[in-house]
């Protein structure tokens, strides 16, 4: 019963601030109060899953596995929340943000803690909903309102697939529990485990399906897409690795699928990356190559190569919601709008903002102080292990091509001139400094001591 | 009397469930595709949710069970929801610029 507290302390949390913004609309108090109830509800579950708490009833699967990818998400959600107030309060959005966030980490914490298709969907659907809600919440602004409505229309097909799939699994095996099941050379469940991969696939953004993810990136508040572009994506994963483990084995080649839709997207991603002159943009199609790398990890069940792809979501989502933050920092500057030339020699003005989010960069090529490089090696490995040559080559070949324009806009930030007439000030106040801070330490500090993180990945995820 | 028209309309073969749920899901998905309007895209959007509902009642019908009827219960609750925001974010989208065809939210270029 204990390993339910940390939703239980969230939801309560969340009615409670819905309650309280009515009589204190104030942006300080809330924003405290979400980080507050976030941090705790984290804390709780990482204490719990080293405790290794479970609770199997009902419908809920919770072991330490998901304890702890529910302490991941909820503490990655209080620093998205303790350094997002401030831009929130000069752009004057909505006060809703602070609990969409919460719901959205809510229903993340619901998904990874079932293995039951009705809870995944219901908990799956409380986080995007709340993410098309929270992507057009900046008031009096076109442009988000259009994100929220591509990301809904796309969002949903991905659902509607989510059913269909379900709708075959339970026709092929009579129930609608992920577990072992053996069917054999069977269309309906190979149909199932198709729809429920593109179903995935659209959520995290993988290459045949994601056109949503630029324009929602884009025009959503930069906090939100830090929030959006991170958080997310470690519960999606973990539901994908669910369905690694026990459906796409089932059916012949279909880890064929996997990869090659890994690396479709990581090329595309990569390579379109490119050609775009806004950072914002820049860093959304880096997050497509990203889940390339990702679901080409998932391509073969080898336990290397998978724990060290969750490895990989968790410190990715760091190093990326490190990166934009920093961007959200910079766009609080109200003529700043992300194209490249706005970077230009942009240490002259702020040392530490540069030299972040030029971190955040090098983290994202994976370069090996930091933890991103773990998890590369690790993936890499594992495919040679299984003997997929053929994928752990395009990957290398695929993360080389990225490094080029994470250092093009490090090169527009240090020894590019700057643009005559530009007077503009940057403002930098204490909590964003705090906020950056601890995603630059995580970032460092796994990836020099990755053992903290891969002990207990290694320790619980294979004993669900 | 009732009984023999209730039978007779029950449809006998439970694969034709399925070819009504792929047929709507289709006409959800090539509508959400080719419509231009926005109420119509989201109207398409709940008919593809909708298709699914007609597939979990008839594996429902095949194999004895009551666990896919739940679900689709469960995706009628989504469907409500998700209809409720795009409706919100239609209204915004009008409030802002009077668009209502998609061709008139093209400022972002995915």
């Amino acid at each position: 019963m204990k390993a339910l507290y940390p939703d239980i302390i969230t939801t309560v949390g969340i009615i409670f601030l819905i309650i309280l913004e009515l009589f204190l609309p104030s942006f300080d108090l809330i924003g405290f109060l979400g980080f507050l109830i976030s941090f705790i509800s984290g804390v709780l579950a990482i204490k719990y899953s080293l405790a290794g708490y479970r609770f199997n009833e009902w419908l809920l699967d919770i072991n330490a596995f998901s304890l702890f990818l529910k302490g991941v998400i909820y503490i990655l959600t209080s620093f998205v929340i303790f350094s997002s107030v401030s831009f929130f309060k000069s752009k004057k959005t909505f006060l809703e943000n602070v609990y969409t966030f919460l719901l959205i980490s809510l229903g993340l914490s619901i998904m990874v803690s079932s293995k039951n298709l009705a809870v995944i969907l219901s908990g799956l659907e409380l986080a995007s909903i709340s993410m098309y809600i929270s992507v057009g919440m900046l008031r009096d602004d076109y442009v988000s309102k259009e994100a929220s409505f591509k990301y809904l229309v796309l969002g949903s097909m991905a659902t509607a697939f989510f059913g269909i799939g379900s709708a075959f699994y339970i026709g092929a095996t009579s129930h609608l529990g992920i577990i072992s099941v053996s069917v054999n050379h069977n269309t309906a469940f190979a149909l199932a485990s198709l729809f429920l991969f593109i179903a995935f696939a659209l959520k995290v953004s993988a290459a045949p399906f994601h056109f949503w993810t630029p324009d929602a990136y884009e025009g959503a508040p930069t906090s939100t897409t830090a929030f959006i572009s991170t958080v997310p994506k470690i519960g999606f994963y973990a539901v994908i690795f669910l369905l690694a483990s026990y459906i796409f084995p089932i059916t012949n080649n279909f880890s064929y699928i996997v990869g090659i839709v890994g690396v479709i997207s990581m090329f595309w991603g990569n390579l379109v990356a490119y050609a775009q002159n806004s950072a914002k943009r820049m860093l959304a199609y880096s997050s497509i190559g990203h889940a390339g790398y990702f679901l080409i990890g998932f391509s073969r069940y080898n336990p290397l190569s998978v724990s060290s792809t969750i490895f990989y979501v968790i410190v990715y989502a760091f190093a990326t919601a490190g990166a934009f933050l920093v961007l959200s920092i910079l766009e609080k500057n109200q003529s700043w709008t992300h194209d490249m030339n706005n970077y230009k020699a942009l240490y002259k003005k702020s040392p530490f903002l540069a030299a972040a989010l030029a971190l955040f960069l090098f983290a994202l090529i994976g370069i090996p102080p930091f933890a991103t490089f773990v998890g590369k090696l690790g993936i890499f490995l594992g495919l040679v292990n299984s003997n997929a040559w053929f994928f752990a080559i395009l990957f290398v070949i695929g993360s080389v091509i990225a490094a080029g324009y994470y250092l093009k806009l490090i090169v527009y930030m240090f020894f590019k001139e700057p643009v005559a007439e530009d007077n503009m000030s940057l403002s930098l106040n204490l909590f964003d400094t705090i906020g950056i801070s601890a995603f630059l330490v995580a970032v460092f500090f796994f990836g020099i001591f990755p053992n903290v993180l891969f002990d207990i990945i290694l320790k619980d995820m294979f004993h669900g | 009397m009732i009984e023999t028209i209730a039978s007779k309309l029950l449809v006998q073969n439970v694969s034709q469930y399925f070819i009504l749920s792929f047929i709507l899901l289709g006409i959800g998905l090539f509508g959400m595709m080719v419509r231009k309007n926005l109420i119509t895209i989201l109207m398409s959007l709940e008919l593809a949710l909708n298709s699914v509902n007609i597939a979990f009642v008839g594996i429902d019908r095949l194999n004895h069970l009551i666990d896919g009827e739940i679900f689709a219960l469960f995706t009628i609750a989504l469907a409500a929801a998700e209809a409720a925001v795009g409706l919100g974010i239609i209204l915004s989208l009008f409030r802002l610029r009077k668009a209502e065809n998609v061709n008139e939210i093209i400022d972002l270029k995915g």
